[in-house]
């Protein structure tokens, strides 16, 4: 965890601390250069009773065989606060006692630079300033941070267990910082061997845990199955669904094409089929042409659409049914207003949402934090959330059929590095096409 | 022909690495190999990039730098077979575009979460307020300091050209012609595929061990591959509405959404989780 600066000084310009150089500084758009053998500072102060650190990110004019390093003295008054020798870019850090800075909005610094050079001496410029060290910024530094805290000792383990939901849960939740410090979130695969899932935790994190949510329905079972066995019989578990939706790409099928094509398309060249492109892989047609055959035949091959949304709804019953995190009335009820799924198996941030707001209502998550305090965080990190970088495009007659309210015409999808229309995908697709991640 | 095209440059030659990769036409019969010039250590030039590694190289693309070489560029030299092509090209990069990317203390601590740093949105970041109250204010103190963006480009344009004369292959021109009309940059570094396409046809065109495989052929593929291709993306800055107007922008659009890592946000979100330093999810 990085310090946290208490005050941010930028130098330059367009920087904060233009009023506070005084003589022996030439300022440029992003930095300022203390000029000559002396520079006055006013540093501002927050006027509070906390100990600060000065930090100072700046680089030296150096110039071998002539100037190795440059000397800098910083003192406010009579009293010395930091000697450096800089003969690189670096980060000085300078100690501001107390008394100098307690309830007080300003603190006036002399720097003493011995060393200044002037450019036109040792290189082509017409530069004459007798140039020392370039000041970029600074900031202060509470002197009490990095101390207390918990122990590890204090931290309580959670364990995640899954595939890219369970990753993107375990991520959410570990940048929350009412729990930062209190709860450790990890996240497990149960794929390969309990080993291999496991080596990457703290040896007593599946012990010791004492928030255990898995993904159900995803993993290889022996490992799975191990995982759970590893956790305490206490411990609090939450099963969280695989929801899919089909009713969005209901064209599905076989596809003779799709085979892995190593270093290129380890999945396959597009992962998620076509059956009606498929069977138009051979038409050597204009590409309007194409689409339109394409078009038609989708229309007489769509299945009946509302069946298949009746489908995908009783499968996210059944998996209510079998967990203790609930989905298919939040899915049912807003997949015509938000964007519930980029794929048939990628659950957007929405449901990701939905979830996550069940799953902080565990005790153990309760106690330490609260919701509303949780809410508030949540809604800043996850705003504009993606996620994935796979969309699978949409027929427009199923986004029609269903009215899709975040749906429009000539929509465009990720695929990856690419932004592809319906149509420009489906054209792909049918002819194979050779795309770049 | 076969063997490995070996390119020598920063993360923009990642791209054209993976686009040469995805032709079909050199599929199974010419590769490309990157040594990433911005992050090579000495230890990779006895681990990685040893002789094994050089030994099918056919063809250089090395992406120019002004000033003395660097100890690994002369390392690199010495390596290459006598007689092997070299194509030099010029990296790509637009400082104008983001005048306010100054200093931020918190980088030294923290270089990774917001590499891209903001002078302004630093000195907000210990401001109390709401999240409208600090973007107008950011919106205020910008709007106030935009330095002249006319001078800005002249310096960028003076870059450009000191690269181009060390270059086989020339952007200065090209990319003063195109930017206002298309988005070439994410970040002051990280280039659209608009940006990589221009470098890519040029060097598949000088390129001699190419030439069996029709450049035509070729150039028409790396073009199927890229146009609608985003390119660097995974970070992208936003465009202060200001810079776009002065600028005169033409494809820039005050709605839009910039990638983030695993979000798509406005430049008012941008700026807020800038200014606050904060977490965001991959």
């Amino acid at each position: 965890m990085a310090d946290r600066f208490e005050t941010a000084y930028v130098f330059g310009t367009l920087g904060n601390l233009s009023g506070a150089l005084g003589d022996g500084w030439s300022a440029e758009d992003h930095y300022a250069w203390a000029v000559g053998e002396h520079s006055r500072l006013s540093l501002p102060l927050p006027g509070d009773t906390e100990t600060y650190i000065l930090r100072l990110s700046l680089h030296p004019l150096v110039h071998p065989g002539r100037c190795e390093s440059q000397r800098l003295t910083i003192a406010a008054g009579d009293v010395l606060l930091g000697h450096f020798d800089v003969p690189h870019q670096a980060t000085v850090d300078v100690p501001l006692p107390l008394a100098l800075t307690r309830e007080r909005t300003q603190l006036d610094l002399r720097l003493t630079h011995p060393d200044a050079l002037r450019p036109r001496d040792f290189k082509d410029s017409t530069d004459s300033r007798w140039l020392s060290l370039c000041f970029h910024s600074g900031g202060l530094v509470r002197a009490s941070d990095g101390t207390g805290g918990n122990t590890p000792e204090d931290v309580m383990h959670a364990v995640v267990a899954g595939h890219a939901l369970a990753r993107q849960i375990a991520a959410v939740m570990a940048q929350l910082s009412p729990l930062r410090g209190r709860i450790a979130f990890h996240y497990v695969s149960p794929d390969g061997s309990l080993d291999a899932a496991t080596r990457h935790l703290p040896a007593d994190a599946l012990p010791a845990a004492q928030i255990y949510w898995r993904q159900s329905g995803v993993g290889t079972p022996e490992v799975a199955a191990a995982i759970n066995a590893a956790v305490p019989a206490d411990c609090d578990v939450q099963r969280i669904p695989s929801p899919h939706m089909t009713a969005l790409w209901p064209l599905q099928g076989a596809d003779p094409r799709r085979i892995a094509e190593p270093g290129r398309y380890g999945h396959g060249r597009y992962m998620f089929s076509d059956r009606v492109g498929a069977s138009m892989a051979n038409m050597m047609l204009q590409d309007d042409v194409v689409l339109l055959a394409y078009e038609s035949m989708a229309e007489k091959e769509m299945p009946d659409l509302d069946a298949s949304l009746d489908a995908d709804v009783a499968v996210w019953r059944q998996l209510d049914a079998t967990n203790d995190v609930r989905v298919a009335d939040f899915i049912l009820a807003n997949f015509r207003r938000q964007r519930m799924f980029l794929a048939p198996p990628l659950a957007g941030s929405a449901v990701l949402r939905h979830i996550i707001d069940q799953l902080i209502e565990t005790p153990a998550i309760r106690a330490v934090a609260s919701p509303a305090d949780l809410a508030r965080e949540l809604d800043f990190l996850l705003s504009g959330y993606v996620g994935h970088w796979q969309e699978l495009p949409i027929h427009p007659h199923i986004a029609r059929h269903f009215g899709l309210q975040w749906w429009q015409p000539g929509m465009r999808y990720r695929w990856f590095g690419n932004s592809w229309t319906f149509e420009e995908y489906a054209l792909n697709y049918i002819r194979w096409n050779a795309w770049r991640p | 022909m076969s063997g490995s095209i070996l390119i020598y440059a920063n993360c923009q030659g990642e791209e054209l690495q993976t686009t040469g990769r995805y032709m079909p036409a050199l599929a199974g019969t010419i590769g490309f190999k990157w040594i990433p010039l911005h992050k090579i250590t000495d230890a990779d030039w006895a681990t990685r990039y040893d002789a094994e590694f050089m030994s099918d190289v056919v063809a250089v693309w090395e992406q120019v730098e002004t000033g003395d070489p660097t100890p690994h560029r002369r390392e690199l030299h010495a390596r290459l077979p006598a007689g092997l092509q070299t194509v030099r090209f010029p990296p790509l990069s637009a400082l104008f575009m983001w005048p306010f990317a100054g200093n931020d203390p918190r980088i030294a601590a923290d270089p990774q979460r917001y590499p891209w740093p903001d002078s302004v949105a630093a000195m907000l970041a210990l401001q109390s307020g709401s999240d409208d109250e600090i973007f107008a204010e950011y919106m205020k103190i910008t709007t106030e300091r935009m330095p002249d963006l006319d001078r800005r480009l002249r310096l960028d344009v003076t870059r450009w050209q000191a690269s181009d004369a060390l270059s086989d292959v020339k952007v200065a021109d090209w990319v003063e012609r195109n930017f206002r009309e298309t988005r070439l940059f994410h970040t002051s570094g990280h280039l659209t595929a608009a940006a990589t396409d221009f470098v890519l046809r040029h060097l598949l065109e000088q390129t001699t061990v190419l030439r069996p495989y029709s450049v035509a052929r070729l150039k028409g593929e790396a073009e199927a591959l890229l146009r609608h291709h985003i390119g660097q993306d995974f970070e992208s800055v936003p465009i202060h509405p200001l810079v776009a107007e002065r600028l005169k922008l033409r494809f820039h659009d005050p709605n839009a959404r910039y990638r983030w890592h695993g979000h798509m946000w406005t430049l008012r979100d941008y700026i807020l989780h800038y200014v606050r330093w904060a977490p965001y999810l991959d």
